[in-house]
């Protein structure tokens, strides 16, 4: 056996909180040596990978060969794993349980500690994956399908949960709003594409400030309005350019999002801001936040795309900087479809 | 040959170590505590207790269904994956067997019974012969009154094993029929685990290998969400 | 069916409140209506009327989020949801014949599979109004939709 592996912390990462069914191998946190994501596996369209299952029994098909390529490609066995990191929540009860009881099973097996992490924190981690420098504290904008929260990470661990949306995350407003367009699935992506080729001052969306000082969200009245343009353009019999609804959609929520961050960042005196989720491959929101950051003398720092959208790396990242705090799980960890994302 | 088996099947939970014949521990609990929460636990504990280490094992068997797609979805994964850490072979039983083996010897109709809501159970029936297990009626979904309706033609008793049964007793002492219908008591509605590693045992002495992705929970789609999958396929062809 | 004319989200808030003291365990509320027409802000409003102090946001990307309130709350969003099977794989009826209450947005897309419920329909007739419909499948959610309409 190689004993270099021996000093190290070999961490297998699974993430099915979900659509994704995700098997990560990590070393010392924040070393990829696999990151496997189910719907990438099978090439089906050129865009690379379909689009992960919904609500599927496909988790529980997935989860074995996942494991085993995630492996492989890391070109070890189980021998080598010294512990398994595993989301708990938030997420669907159902997808959750296939992750948890799988890791629990290995724990088990091969005699292993466990650690159980936040899929929300997961999203913040993928920075440290890619950004070896990166250290807390730092202001963290995560947006996602099923996530909209403003973070203050003062240290490992440590967190103020400064805002968050009061309705739906920003990913989702997306994906409806681009169905309401006619556009495929996901939404978000088709929409960054699109606005490219609209006026984005061409139709002024109102943006949800809500109550003096407050750095939670609200896109429920902005995807409404935006419903109600095009529906009154349509009953007006007026031609509607989606490319200018795109754009002009997409710079009301980027502006929001933007300005909240901003304005946090200097209240707090961070002088860093670390994007995440899903919505931070937005292209818009990344020129945006740059312009901004620039302006105001703030470094800004996001993941590669891959590492944007659910996977199983980031969480090995987190259950990495859990286990050295022995902050870890037993073998009565349950999902919690609701964990929040508190202050600790 | 040392076997590690379980069944989530039903609101119990229950995981047994045997060692070729012998049972050697079984632990079956059935209360409100979810299969999420205790069933690892319960597999640490029996180990435990028994002093085998999980690299004991050689075989391990799981109730594949029909059942609570939750409670399935928790063993069969939880089972797959340690196999697949100690690189060791699974062997997938049907719940409906497992809970025939609960009346070995009893002359007449085993019908296994099992919960799936909306008043219909997964239903399949059995006779024995000594010691093998043959299997009568195929697998299907029934409504209540359908398999009340079945088993009232039969000129032999029939057995109910499931813990649905008990639900079925009280509809047919509610409408006072005379019949050839038994109810176990309770003791016996219950899967064992024990069963599950019998069957399992059995599969890998006939050499009834399966690759751990071709072992998945037995999902009988309701015959509403059947039919309702089927017209809408019609219509959209 | 029955209907009213919602003039505020208040009046929104207000019906739902008053729905979220009739209902026991095992109820199910299936909410129907354009994207905007108010379904979640319903659902919030009803799982304050449950004691439930989490902020109930959108279910729609995991498709169901659980709640601990005097009963629990089991909030739906199929939106997502293109084949009935994939009901199946979350395993829905141990959800309807379950310890909760289901409030289901979006219901009408699952509709063959549904059993017997409440049905909720918010239309959009402007900015803020509403014309929001109630429909009882059987005589325990048609004495139901009465109460409520008192």
């Amino acid at each position: 056996m190689n004993n270099d592996i021996h000093k190290n912390i070999i961490t297998l990462a699974i993430e099915t909180s979900c659509d994704e069914t995700s098997v990560a191998v990590m070393k010392n946190g924040r070393e990829v040596l696999s990151n496997i994501v189910a719907s990438q596996i099978e090439q089906h369209q050129k865009y690379g990978g379909v689009v992960p299952e919904v609500a599927s029994r496909k988790h529980l098909e997935n989860i074995n060969k996942v494991i085993e390529k995630a492996l492989s490609e890391a070109n070890l066995s189980f021998e080598s794993i010294s512990h398994v990191a595993v989301t708990y929540g938030p997420g669907l009860v159902g997808a959750l349980l296939v992750g948890l009881s799988a890791a629990k099973a290995i724990s088990f097996a091969r005699n292993i500690p466990l650690t159980g992490a936040n899929h929300i924190e997961g999203h913040i981690y993928a920075n440290f994956i890619e950004h070896k420098e990166l250290e807390p504290p730092f202001i963290c904008l995560i947006v996602s399908g099923g996530h909209t929260h403003l973070v203050y990470m003062k240290n490992y661990g440590e967190y103020e949960v400064l805002g968050k949306t009061r309705d739906d995350a920003a990913g989702e407003v997306f994906d409806k709003i681009g169905r309401a367009l006619g556009l495929n699935y996901p939404g978000g992506p088709e929409i960054d594409k699109l606005s490219k080729e609209g006026n984005k001052e061409a139709i002024r969306f109102p943006k949800a400030y809500l109550e003096r000082g407050s750095y939670d969200f609200s896109f429920s009245g902005l995807k409404s309005s935006v419903l109600n343009y095009l529906n009154r353009e349509k009953m007006k019999g007026k031609k509607i350019s989606i490319e200018d609804v795109a754009a002009s959609f997409q710079q009301s929520v980027i502006e929001i999002l933007v300005e909240k961050t901003i304005t946090c960042a200097i209240e707090k005196k961070v002088k860093l801001i670390v994007l995440a989720g899903g919505v931070a491959a937005n292209s818009g929101l990344r020129e945006l936040m740059r312009e901004e950051c620039s302006k105001y003398g703030l470094e800004l720092i996001y993941p590669s795309k891959k590492l944007c959208t659910d996977n199983a790396a980031m969480i090995g990242c987190v259950g990495y900087y859990n286990y050295i705090v022995n902050k870890n799980s037993n073998l009565f960890l349950n999902a919690k479809s609701n964990l929040k994302f508190e202050n600790i | 040959m040392k076997i590690l088996a379980l069944d989530t099947s039903s609101s119990a939970t229950t995981v047994a170590l045997l060692d070729n014949e012998k049972l050697v521990a079984e632990y079956t609990i059935n209360n409100f505590s979810t299969h999420s929460l205790k069933l690892m636990p319960m597999i640490s504990e029996i180990f435990e207790s028994c002093g085998w280490l999980p690299e004991d094992i050689d075989i391990f068997g799981v109730s594949l269904g029909p059942g609570s797609f939750t409670g399935l979805r928790i063993g069969v994964t939880t089972i797959k994956a340690m196999a697949q850490a100690l690189n060791k072979q699974v062997y997938g039983v049907s719940s409906l067997d497992v809970l025939a083996y609960n009346l070995m010897y009893v002359d007449g109709i085993i019908c296994s019974i099992i919960d799936a809501q909306r008043d219909e159970v997964y239903v399949a029936t059995y006779k024995w012969d000594n010691n093998n297990l043959n299997q009568i009626m195929n697998p299907s979904i029934l409504s209540v009154d359908k398999l009340k309706e079945v088993m009232y033609k039969k000129k032999e008793h029939v057995y109910f094993v499931g813990d649905v049964a008990k639900k079925l007793r009280l509809r047919i002492e509610e409408e006072n029929c005379d019949t050839n219908m038994v109810f176990p008591p309770d003791a016996l509605l219950l899967p064992r685990a024990y069963a599950v590693g019998k069957i399992a045992r059995q599969h890998a002495s006939e050499g009834k290998l399966k690759n751990l992705e071709d072992i998945v929970p037995i999902y009988m789609r309701k015959s509403h969400a059947e039919c309702q999958y089927e017209e809408k396929q019609r219509s959209e062809k | 069916m029955k209907c009213i004319d919602i003039l505020s989200e208040k009046e929104t808030k207000n019906i739902a409140t008053k729905l979220s003291k009739l209902v026991k365990k095992g109820d199910l509320i299936y909410l129907t209506g354009d994207l905007g027409a108010g379904k979640t802000l319903f659902t919030q409003a009803f799982a304050r009327g449950l004691g439930i102090r989490d902020q109930i946001t959108s279910p729609t990307f995991t498709i169901i989020k659980e709640y601990d309130g005097i009963i629990p709350l089991f909030h739906f969003d199929v939106y997502r949801i293109e084949r009935l099977e994939q009901m199946d794989d979350l395993g829905y009826d141990e959800y309807f014949f379950g310890d909760g209450v289901c409030v289901i947005e979006w219901a009408s897309i699952i509709e063959e599979i549904l059993p017997d419920g409440l049905w909720i329909e918010i239309n959009v007739i402007g900015e803020k109004e509403r014309k929001v419909c109630f429909k009882g499948r059987n005589k325990y959610y048609e004495k139901m939709v009465e109460e409520l309409l008192k």
